[in-house]
C-alpha cells in the first residue's frame, strides 16, 4: 500500500509539473529617458514566392530594445531588428514584431505576406 | 514463473508513443506503437528509456518524390524517451511517458539551419485488462489517458519563434487510447501482438492543432534463446491534417507503412538492451512534405518486483 502511494504520488507530480505557469511581466511605472516609439514594420517584398526569403525590418527607438517575432507559419532566420522569413506552402500569412524596452513598455505591429 | 515471461514483456516501450509531427517540413513522429502497451504485474515497476535519431529529406506529394528540395534539405532529431509502468493492482497499471528533444533541426538549401529542443508533451495513461486466459495463452488490455504539454507556449530562440516543424511540444492538451493484445504460441518461443493506440490533440494557444493521429502495430516476437529474442514489427500510421486557426491545413497528414526488426539481449536476465530501427515502406503525404527516410532506436528496460506477492 506505501509503494502504490508512494508511485501515484510521483505520477501525480509528473502532472502537476507541466502546471507550471509563467509570469506576465506588467510594465514599469518607472520614468524612460528614451520613450518606446515604433516606427514602422516593412517587409522587403509583401507578395514573395514559395521557398523564396524576404527581409521584413522593424524600425523603432527606445531604451534596451529587445524584438520578438513570431507568425502563424514559416521560418525565421536571424534574430534582432531585422530577419528573414519564408514558407514552403502558399498562403497569407501574419509576421508579428513586438518590440520591448527594459522597462518592459511594449508595441506589436504586424504585416501580412502572400505567398504564391 | 513470472520471470520466464520477462523477455515477452520487455518490448514494452520499445516505441513509445507520444504525439505526432507531421508538417511540411518536419522529421516525423518520436515513435510508434510497440508491446510497451502490454499491462505489468501487480507491485512491479518497468522503467524505459530510449533514444530515438529520426532523419528526413526529400519532399513528397502524395506517394510520389519530387525532384528537387523546396526548401528543406534535410530534418532530424534526437529524442530521448522514460517511461514508467506501475501495476497498482491486479489487472490494472498506470503509465507515465515523457521525452526531450536534445536536438530538432532544419538545415536549409541555403544553407541556415535552425535548431529547437526541449521537453516534449507527457502522457499519463490507466490501463485495465479485460480478457486473460492461460489456457489460450491470451491477454487483452485497454486504456486510456492524457497527454499533457511541458509548456503552454511555443519555444522561442533568441527572441524569435521556432517554426511549427522544429517546436518540441505541441502545447496542448490531448487524449489517447489504446488496445493491445498478446497470443503466446505453444511452446512460448514466439508471440503475436496487436497494438493500436489513438491521439487526439487540442489546439494550442496559437489556435494550432496537431492532427489526430491512429498507430496500429503487428508484431511477431521470437525468442531464440532466454537471452536473445527477435522481433519483426509492421506498423501503420495515419495522420490527420491539422487545423491553423479553424482552417485545414492541406500540407499535413500522411499515411506511412513501418516495417521496424528488432533484436534484444537480456543481461542477466535484469537489464534488456534492444536495438531497432523503422524503415517507411509506403509513404503518402497530404499536399507536399518532407518525407522521412529512416530512424533508428536503442532501448533500455527493467522490471522491478517492489513487493512480493
Amino acid at each position: 500500500m506505501k509503494n502504490n502511494i508512494l508511485f501515484l504520488t510521483f505520477f501525480f507530480l509528473v502532472v502537476a509539473f507541466s502546471a507550471c505557469k509563467k509570469d506576465k511581466t506588467q510594465p514599469s511605472d518607472e520614468a524612460n529617458s528614451q520613450p518606446l516609439v515604433y516606427t514602422s514594420l516593412i517587409a522587403q517584398d509583401t507578395s514573395i514566392l514559395v521557398g523564396v526569403f524576404v527581409t521584413i525590418s522593424a524600425t523603432a527607438t527606445g531604451d534596451e530594445l529587445t524584438y520578438t517575432w513570431s507568425s502563424d507559419y514559416g521560418s525565421f532566420l536571424g534574430s534582432g531588428a531585422s530577419v528573414q522569413w519564408v514558407a514552403c506552402h502558399a498562403a497569407d500569412h501574419v509576421i508579428n514584431c513586438e518590440v520591448k524596452d527594459k522597462y518592459n513598455n511594449s508595441a506589436t505591429k504586424s504585416v501580412v505576406i502572400h505567398v504564391y | 514463473m513470472f520471470i520466464k515471461y520477462i523477455p515477452f514483456l520487455f518490448f514494452v516501450f520499445l516505441f513509445s508513443g507520444e504525439h505526432a509531427f507531421s508538417q511540411c517540413c518536419s522529421a516525423g513522429s518520436p515513435i510508434g506503437v510497440g508491446t510497451y502497451a502490454g499491462l505489468v504485474a501487480k507491485n512491479n515497476l518497468r522503467v524505459n528509456t530510449f533514444s530515438r535519431y529520426t532523419f528526413s529529406r526529400d519532399y513528397y506529394e502524395g506517394t510520389e518524390k519530387l525532384p528537387n528540395p523546396i526548401l528543406v534539405d534535410k530534418s532530424e532529431f534526437l529524442f530521448q524517451g522514460v517511461m514508467l509502468s506501475y501495476g497498482i493492482i491486479k489487472r490494472t497499471a498506470i503509465d507515465a511517458e515523457f521525452g526531450y528533444f536534445y536536438k530538432k533541426s532544419q538545415k536549409y538549401i541555403n544553407g541556415a539551419s535552425l535548431e529547437g529542443n526541449g521537453l516534449s508533451n507527457g502522457v499519463v495513461m490507466l490501463k485495465y485488462g479485460i480478457f486473460h486466459s492461460d489456457s489460450a495463452r491470451m491477454d487483452i488490455s485497454l486504456g486510456a489517458g492524457i497527454k499533457y504539454p511541458f509548456a503552454k507556449e511555443p519555444m522561442y530562440v533568441n527572441h524569435v519563434k521556432l517554426p511549427i516543424d522544429i517546436q518540441p511540444s505541441t502545447n496542448a492538451m490531448g487524449y489517447t487510447a489504446q488496445l493491445f493484445v498478446k497470443k503466446v504460441t505453444a511452446p512460448f518461443k514466439s508471440s503475436f501482438y496487436l497494438v493500436s493506440r489513438y491521439e487526439y490533440n487540442e489546439p494550442n494557444q496559437d489556435e494550432y492543432q496537431y492532427g489526430q493521429r491512429l498507430s496500429t502495430s503487428l508484431i511477431y516476437e521470437y525468442s531464440f534463446t532466454r537471452k536473445f529474442v527477435a522481433m519483426m514489427q509492421a506498423r501503420f500510421e495515419y495522420t490527420g491534417k491539422d487545423i491553423n486557426k479553424d482552417k485545414e491545413f492541406s500540407h499535413s497528414g500522411s499515411k506511412i507503412l513501418f516495417i521496424s526488426p528488432l533484436v534484444l539481449y537480456s543481461i542477466n536476465c535484469k537489464w534488456h538492451l534492444s536495438l531497432t530501427g523503422d524503415i517507411p515502406v509506403y509513404k503518402y503525404y497530404n499536399g507536399t512534405q518532407l518525407g522521412n527516410k529512416f530512424s533508428v532506436a536503442v532501448n533500455l528496460t527493467r522490471d522491478f518486483a517492489l513487493k512480493k506477492e
